[in-house]
């Protein structure tokens, strides 16, 4: 394999000194499902990683006001196995059983999922439709924050400069009586990347009547993103079979699907409508049974 | 080279590793452990799975390096003086192994999820045990051997 060292900070202060110091061909590195792999297939060739694995913080789960924060080094399996996480953030745990393989996922971690910025990135439709915020810490230890949506920038690209580490995310609990749930189309039952990925979160009145929906949609764009359109029609409506048709013809209009390995754009365009249909019947089923 | 310290298979060893080494190649070259196999090495089948902590991970993609500390498990830390662990003869009982290759990589996935499984064990669903082995490949058993071998496993130990 390509040769290249291995630094394991401890502390945030200590990562970005080594980053500065660092060769300029040098990367961070947090569960390596990502880096490794491409570094094992030659796609990239760093003289220097730095691990993310040791940061403290950069891990946990903590609720403040109203939102929550989620560490960028919280792994994949630690989302699947949270109690906390099943009852208030219900999509992003469908997104973490479903990710790869329990070795994996043992590893992987958030910031890494959303950082690599697949356009079918499986935590990306559930942080969309949590609203999430991304906290982002320079070298000076100076925070920003900004919307997911507006993190990506392309397919594999995201709005992130060279002195930065994505701290981690804020997401919105989601108001009482609302449901969420994430599905994710595979051509196989496990280990397989998303062919299509649906987030919805959607909150009903006592007549049924829609007040409020997030619908997430991962693989159909350059990068993973809300589908407004669909949204701004479902709102307001009772959610029935003939207004879960049209909203899927609607959100037809909104995604641009391209051929790839996993599928093609026409077949994609067909499974987006059914899944939105079946997201958010899934969301409302569980919104009755009183699951957020 | 860096100094690495951390606990084998009950015993505490030390070793000097490069930082592109990654766990499996210092299982197999620096410590003779060839239990562990690397199949794909892109962590997609699952025959190289070792438990780091308890937690299966695929040591084709583990640097070494992170294992400063930790308790790292193989599938050579199961028999015990010369018998097998009830997973081992449960394989052995239902013919869950044919040409070998992946069954150290399954073994280990099993017991990661036996070890941290919440209900009763005798009352555990294929479905749960297919999850668990999702990402360890076999070409030979075409799987109903192994989930058989598992349950049994989780059968006699309840």
């Amino acid at each position: 394999m390509h040769k290249f060292s291995y630094q394991r900070p401890t502390s945030m202060t200590e990562a970005f000194s080594l980053k500065k110091a660092a060769p300029e061909n040098s990367l961070y590195v947090a569960g390596g499902s990502d880096v490794l792999l491409l570094l094992k297939k030659s796609v990239i060739a760093p003289n220097n990683l730095i691990s993310l694995r040791a940061l403290d913080e950069l891990k946990g789960i903590r609720e403040t006001e109203n939102r929550v924060f989620i560490g960028s080094g919280t792994t994949i399996r630690e989302l699947e196995t949270s109690a906390f996480i099943a009852e208030k953030f219900p999509a992003l745990r469908d997104a973490a059983v479903n990710l790869a393989s329990t070795q994996i996922r043992n590893v992987a971690t958030l910031g890494g999922n959303i950082i690599n910025a697949s356009p079918g990135a499986d935590t990306a439709a559930p942080l969309l439709i949590y609203e999430a915020q991304v906290i982002i810490i320079n070298a000076q230890l100076a925070e920003r924050t900004v919307a997911l949506t507006d993190f990506f920038k392309g397919p594999k690209q995201v709005h992130l400069e060279k002195d930065e580490l994505v701290k981690g995310f804020s997401l919105e609990v989601p108001p009482a009586g609302s449901g969420s749930a994430y599905l994710k189309f595979m051509k196989r039952k496990a280990m397989d990347l998303a062919n299509v990925g649906v987030g919805v979160m959607l909150t009903l009145a006592q007549d049924g009547t829609c007040t409020d929906i997030r619908i997430g949609l991962a693989t159909v764009a350059p990068t993973p993103i809300r589908a407004l359109k669909t949204e701004a029609f479902l709102k307001g409506k009772i959610i029935d079979e003939a207004t879960l048709t049209e909203a899927g013809e609607i959100a037809t209009t909104e995604i641009a699907p391209i051929d790839d390995l996993r599928g093609k754009a026409w077949h994609k365009t067909e499974v987006i409508k059914a899944y939105i249909k079946r997201a958010c019947q899934q969301a409302r089923l569980r919104s009755v049974k009183g699951e957020v | 080279m860096i100094q690495l310290k951390f606990t084998l298979n009950g015993d505490r060893v030390e070793t000097w590793v490069k930082g592109q080494e990654m766990l499996l190649d210092i299982l197999r070259d620096n410590f003779n452990l060839p239990g562990t196999r690397e199949g794909c090495g892109l962590g997609e089948c699952g025959a190289c799975t070792v438990l780091v902590n308890g937690a299966s991970v695929n040591s084709c993609l583990f640097p070494a390096l992170e294992v400063e500390g930790k308790i790292v498990e193989t599938i050579e830390s199961l028999a015990d003086a010369g018998k097998f662990h009830p997973l081992q003869q449960a394989f052995l009982d239902n013919g869950a192994s044919q040409c070998g290759f992946c069954t150290p990589g399954m073994i280990m996935s099993a017991k990661a999820f036996i070890d941290s499984y919440p209900g009763r064990p005798a009352a555990v669903s294929e479905a749960e045990i297919k999850q668990a082995l999702a990402g360890n490949l076999c070409r030979c058993t075409g799987y109903f051997q192994i989930i058989a071998a598992v349950k049994a496993a989780m059968q006699e130990q309840d």
